[in-house]
């Protein structure tokens, strides 16, 4: 019985056999994978609740935009004076209270849960306080340190309109950025109003905050 | 090269190969599973409950180190479904539950979609040998309740080490090997009996081949069912009986040719002897005719006494072909049988022998006469004196070599000397012999079972050489062996009074 080339062609199909067994057997044990997404985050209501704190936007040290909750000592149950921050940096003799619209309203009547946006963008440009700091937040360099460069703060319309005593112009993105969220977030629970910065020379464009709510899943 | 593997073992190697491959397929593919299960039960619990555990401790921000080492202590203490490490990075604080602040096992990709995407994620890391799940979980905040969330900057890591997922998997793999392995074993057997199914046709096949090999052409194989095995025995059941049908219309030819030259012969012997017995008369009287009268008188006679010479040669030709030759053997004494030869035919003076005494042998001293007076009498006839006979024993055979000192055997004659009417010589067509006897001769000799062939040695002249076994032939069929018998008793009726040398 000849069989010519028995070896040769043999090798071939058992070659091909292996190689078909061993693609599922390839890794046994536990393999690494990549970065897998497995569901939203983690979510949690922001302490301390909305009347007792205002959101002040700081940069922290990867450059991200984030919202701080700053804790406001006397409880605002209806307008009336109130010290932001525990370093007392700002005084409001705010005379109105502020409407869910965020228009400082001279009547000073409807009491919002929320600190003014006036106190908020005030006690924002005097910058993070001592445990603000420890953690790595910070004001964009080029806004102004000066609380006092903050003029008024009223509700044109559907934006919100912030005067500053300084040209807007010379303020860098991530500097308008601070004052448009801060500004957002302190007139609307939610944070979505536009902003226009007004200053000396003149009036920016409406801007949104870049730091938008989302909506998450309820647990 | 060719691997010795019978068709059994190849068969049963490539049923065990399938067998394994599809084993072994199965198994991987089970593990594959199997694994993936268990890892992604595994992670997803571990997702879902650290994202859970996350979820009830978050604390004030901005974050005291300290009350954020108590949260993280808290969150580790829950760990499901097994020990975590818990770390958390807000701003540039850091924060673990371990000794270290930062983790050795969180890789930078993983901290970056935790710090850049609002979603959980998770990645496996092999470090050391070890498998760890690793979980970033950002923390997000409603900034009122139940309603709309931002990132609030915390992002919390969990390292988890999957011992017990290892342990898990490798004992898959236990399982997997021990089920392909009693599964092989257990292949084996529907292998084997695969094997024999179709093994056991060609085995027939094989058989019958040998069968038909050895002549019986009415062979034939059981045809069982439809497939491949059955056309080809259907196939070979066919040829075997068209070869059998051909192979009787030769041996019918064959012996139709054979029995009319014995009945031709046999015709001319009665009216031949009756010439016979005339042309000797005529003979004597032949010198009271004239010279030319005498001399036609004379030609006839000889010729007619050839025509009988070649008329017996014939038969006993016919004899042969038709198996009917019969070994009367006898003990002799191999000089004397040669030396009565020589004698009988007035040849010892012309002949040079030497026969050395006691060389007994079981032969046909009749057939033996032929064989020698045959190879003498040629030696005379067309060598050249002087012609020696010469008589010895080598290796279980008497050899009788005839050497004469002709110019021997053309070459191109030599295959055919032993052939029927062959002449090596063409220019005397008409020799004096009948042109059968070294045919006879060597029929004679192969009945023996022996074995004769001529050569021209190195000497000169030409060599005959004759061999016969001491113990007669090996059966009776001689060098026949395997040829059909089925003539036997056609022959024309025996002749035992054949009588001189013819050539």
């Amino acid at each position: 019985m000849r069989r010519p080339a028995f070896p040769g062609r043999r090798a071939v199909p058992v070659a091909a056999l292996l190689a078909l067994a061993s693609g599922p057997l390839a890794g046994c044990g536990i393999q690494e994978t990549d970065v897998i997404e497995a569901g939203g985050p983690a979510v949690a209501d922001l302490l301390p609740p909305r009347e007792g704190r205002v959101l002040l936007f700081f940069f922290s040290p990867d450059d991200a935009l984030l919202p701080v909750p700053r804790i406001v000592e006397t409880p605002w149950p209806n307008g009336g004076s109130g010290t932001v921050g525990p370093d007392g940096s700002v005084h409001t003799d705010e005379p109105s209270g502020q409407d869910g619209l965020g228009g400082s309203s001279p009547a000073g009547g409807a009491a919002d849960e929320s600190l003014s946006p006036l106190a908020a963008v005030t006690a924002l440009l005097a910058g993070p306080d001592a445990a603000e700091r420890r953690a790595g937040f910070r004001n964009a360099p080029s806004l102004p340190r000066t609380a006092s460069a903050v003029d008024r703060i009223e509700t044109d319309g559907s934006t919100v309109v912030v005067t500053l005593r300084l040209r807007v112009a010379g303020l860098t993105g991530p500097a308008r950025d601070q004052i448009v969220c801060t500004a957002a977030y302190a007139a609307r629970a939610q944070g979505a109003v536009s902003v226009s910065l007004a200053g000396q020379e003149g009036r920016l464009a409406p801007a949104d905050c870049p730091v938008r709510a989302v909506p998450v899943q309820a647990r | 090269m060719a691997a010795a593997f019978g068709l059994r073992t190849r068969l049963v190697i490539a049923f065990l190969l399938v067998a394994a491959v599809s084993a072994v397929t199965t198994a991987a593919l089970t593990y594959r599973e199997a694994r993936s299960a268990v890892l992604v039960r595994a992670q997803d619990t571990a997702v879902a409950s650290f994202r859970e555990e996350v979820e009830q401790f978050v604390p004030e921000l901005p974050l005291d180190p300290d009350a954020l080492r108590w949260y993280l202590y808290d969150i580790a203490a829950r760990a499901k479904p097994h020990p975590w490490i818990v770390f958390a990075e807000y701003g540039s604080l850091r924060a673990s539950s371990g000794d270290r602040p930062v983790s050795g096992v969180v890789t930078a990709e993983l901290r970056r979609a935790a710090l850049t995407s609002p979603h959980g994620s998770f990645e496996r890391v092999v470090k050391d040998g070890s498998a760890y799940l690793t979980i970033g979980m950002p923390v997000m905040t409603r900034i009122i309740a139940g309603g709309r969330a931002v990132p609030s900057g915390l992002v919390l890591f969990a390292v988890m080490p999957m011992t017990n997922e290892e342990v898990d998997i490798d004992g898959l793999v236990t399982a997997a090997r021990d089920g392909a392995l009693p599964g092989l074993a257990v292949a084996l057997v529907p292998a084997l009996l695969a094997a024999r199914s179709v093994l056991r046709p060609v085995r027939a096949l094989r058989r019958a081949a040998h069968s038909m090999g050895g002549g019986r052409f009415d062979t034939r194989i059981p045809v069982h069912g439809r497939d491949e095995m059955a056309d080809l025995a259907r196939t070979f059941n066919e040829s075997a009986a068209r070869l059998e049908d051909s192979v009787q219309e030769l041996r019918d030819a064959g012996t139709r040719a054979r029995r009319f030259a014995s009945d031709v012969s046999h015709e001319l012997r009665t009216p031949l002897a009756g010439m016979l017995a005339v042309t000797d008369v005529v003979d004597e009287d032949a010198g009271a005719l004239s010279p030319d009268t005498a001399r036609a008188v004379r030609l006839i006679s000889a010729e007619t006494a050839k025509l009988a010479v070649l008329v017996e040669d014939l038969m006993e030709i016919s004899r042969f072909d038709a198996r009917a030759a019969e070994l009367n053997t006898d003990e002799v004494d191999a000089a004397e049988a040669v030396r009565g030869t020589l004698s009988g035919r007035q040849w010892l003076g012309r002949v040079h022998a030497e026969l050395p005494d006691g060389l007994r042998i079981r032969l046909d001293p009749r057939r033996f006469d032929v064989v020698v007076a045959n190879l003498v009498g040629n030696a005379l006839r067309h060598g050249a004196e002087p012609v020696t006979v010469r008589l010895s024993a080598r290796g279980g055979a008497l050899i009788t070599e005839v050497h004469d000192s002709g110019p021997g055997i053309a070459p191109d004659a030599l295959p055919h000397i032993f052939d029927r009417f062959y002449k090596a010589d063409t220019a005397r067509s008409r020799s004096s012999g009948s042109g059968l006897g070294l045919a006879i001769t060597e029929e004679n000799v192969h009945l023996h079972g022996g074995r004769v062939r001529a050569e021209n040695p190195p000497g000169g002249g030409a060599l005959f050489t004759v061999e016969l076994p001491f113990e007669g032939p090996a059966s009776p069929g001689g060098e026949t062996d395997g040829r059909p018998s089925a003539q036997s008793g056609s022959g024309p009726a025996d002749s035992r009074d054949r009588t001189g040398a013819t050539t």
